[in-house]
């Protein structure tokens, strides 16, 4: 977890976040999970957060599965390990989809993850100034850490740049 | 209209079949996907015709073709055969098949190949 | 939830001996060999064999199956799209490159594939284990691997950060296919009918 140095590209699994300094490359899959994506311009430091679930709810398990929880802990290693400034720092917001082989108990899952994700950004005032959201289908996000720009590749439709 | 007795042990080959045979004017009086099976299927329900796979478990092709043959001596058998399965396919002649259609079949093939068979125009 | 050293041994020789059962289903069904190059059964993170998986981009098509019975569990078969279409030829017994795009019969055969591998899991299971072990209707996912597996590990993943997963990997004997098959336990259901396994005289 949190500085990963094998080689220029760090992957984040389900339920886990890691930043990276400038030139790394912070990708991810996603599919009903939300990836929170975290950047700061001014020393080129990105973080990612692969959350599954809105709300703890005081549940075991890692922190970062959870909006609730995983969403405080990665704005707590940009702010006190990477020494990021809360005032230059940005989100950018992808995933949360409708992934119709979930089971029904989960309906529609993608979409509490994106408005806990939606509700907590704001609530620690930090800025969402992209997002790509929804839909039914996988999604493929990397950040180059250089620029802040995130690919980002829905199953079926050409790549963007946010 | 005719009916199809569809015998192949491939449930998408079987598949492809039917949705030709819908293009077509031929009804699927029923399916089975070994040649104990299409034997069994035959007797049951009197097809006016049968494609037949050569590759299938419990009794291969041929030998359901010689014993359709033997319980009906006007059963019309059409084999579906891949484009390596040569001696298969003779061999599937000489038991009584009337007919033969290789893979990849075109549908045109398939309904024109029927047609002569169980003699429609 | 842990899985005991015995309990792990016990389930890694089952699972294999249900995969070679399963593989030579396999290659009868498409007329080709499918060669086991590796089956693994392990206790993994979450988050790390995700991030395994996340790595590769590839656009995948995958049956998803439930099993019930002697356990819960889930069962995915995942081949890439281009794999698919060769599969379906095999399967079909036509040419090598008659099948282009991918349609209702890659699709079929997909499904076809995994309720085989299924099946095969589960009698092999059933024998070994003593009691019954159904698999569900199957359902297709086309997507990337990443997202297809995070759907197989999700349920699971809610409760566990780490699972038990079995991976086994099929290679198509002269081709450049490359096929996964995943069984991913409930461990609870599981440690039961390991228990009752170990107290039993069939298997000392």
């Amino acid at each position: 977890m949190i500085l990963n140095n094998n080689g220029n590209i760090i992957t984040v699994g389900v339920g886990d976040l890691k930043i990276g300094k400038s030139p790394k490359m912070i990708k991810t899959s996603l599919g009903s999970c939300v990836g929170v994506v975290l950047y700061d311009s001014v020393q080129k430091i990105g973080g990612v957060l692969h959350l599954m679930l809105p709300n703890c709810n005081d549940r075991e398990g890692k922190p970062s599965k959870y909006a609730d929880t995983g969403i405080p802990l990665l704005l707590d290693l940009m702010l006190n390990q990477a020494k990021s400034k809360k005032n230059v720092l940005t989100a950018k917001i992808f995933g949360g989809a409708n992934m119709f082989n979930v089971s029904s108990e989960l309906f529609d899952i993608g979409k509490s993850n994106i408005a806990e994700t939606e509700r907590l950004l704001n609530h620690f005032g930090i800025r969402i100034t992209a997002s790509r959201v929804g839909g039914t289908k996988g999604h493929q996000i990397t950040l180059d850490t250089e620029t802040g720009v995130v690919q980002s590749r829905i199953f079926g439709e050409p790549i963007k740049e946010y | 209209m005719k009916r199809v007795l569809i015998v192949d042990d491939a449930s998408v080959v079987r598949l492809m079949i039917k949705k030709v045979l819908k293009e077509g004017d031929f009804e699927i009086a029923g399916e089975a996907a070994n040649g104990v099976d299409a034997l069994t299927k035959y007797k049951e329900l009197r097809p006016d015709v049968v494609t037949m796979d050569i590759t299938m478990p419990e009794a291969d092709g041929i030998q359901a073709t010689k014993d359709i043959i033997a319980f009906d001596e006007d059963a019309k058998v059409v084999i579906l055969s891949g484009i390596d399965q040569k001696e298969m396919l003779w061999q599937a002649i000489k038991a009584g098949a009337a007919s033969y259609i290789v893979k990849p079949f075109e549908n045109d093939r398939v309904l024109s190949t029927l047609n002569e068979v169980t003699g429609k125009q | 939830m842990q899985i005991s050293k015995e309990h792990l041994k016990i389930l890694d020789i089952v699972v294999k001996m249900g995969m070679d059962n399963a593989s030579r289903r396999f290659s009868k069904t498409i007329r080709r060999a499918a060669l086991i190059e590796l089956v693994k059964t392990e206790m993994v993170d979450i988050s790390e064999a995700t991030e395994e998986m996340n790595n590769d981009l590839r656009e995948m098509v995958s049956s998803m199956l439930q099993l019930e019975g002697a356990f819960n569990g889930k069962l995915l078969f995942m081949i890439p799209l281009e794999g698919a279409l060769s599969l379906q030829d095999f399967y079909t017994g036509q040419p090598q490159g008659t099948s282009k795009e991918y349609d209702e019969f890659t699709e079929g055969t997909v499904q076809e594939i995994g309720n085989i591998l299924a099946s095969s899991i589960g009698n092999s299971f059933a024998l070994d284990l003593g009691s019954q072990l159904l698999p569900t209707p199957p359902q297709i996912l086309c997507d990337f691997a990443g997202t297809i597996f995070t759907s197989l590990i999700f349920e699971e993943g809610m409760y566990n950060d780490k699972i038990l997963l079995t991976e086994t990997k099929f290679n198509i004997h002269k081709t450049e296919i490359d096929c996964y098959f995943f069984l991913l336990p409930e461990i609870g259901s599981l440690e039961v009918t390991l228990n009752k396994l170990e107290k039993s005289e069939s298997f000392a």
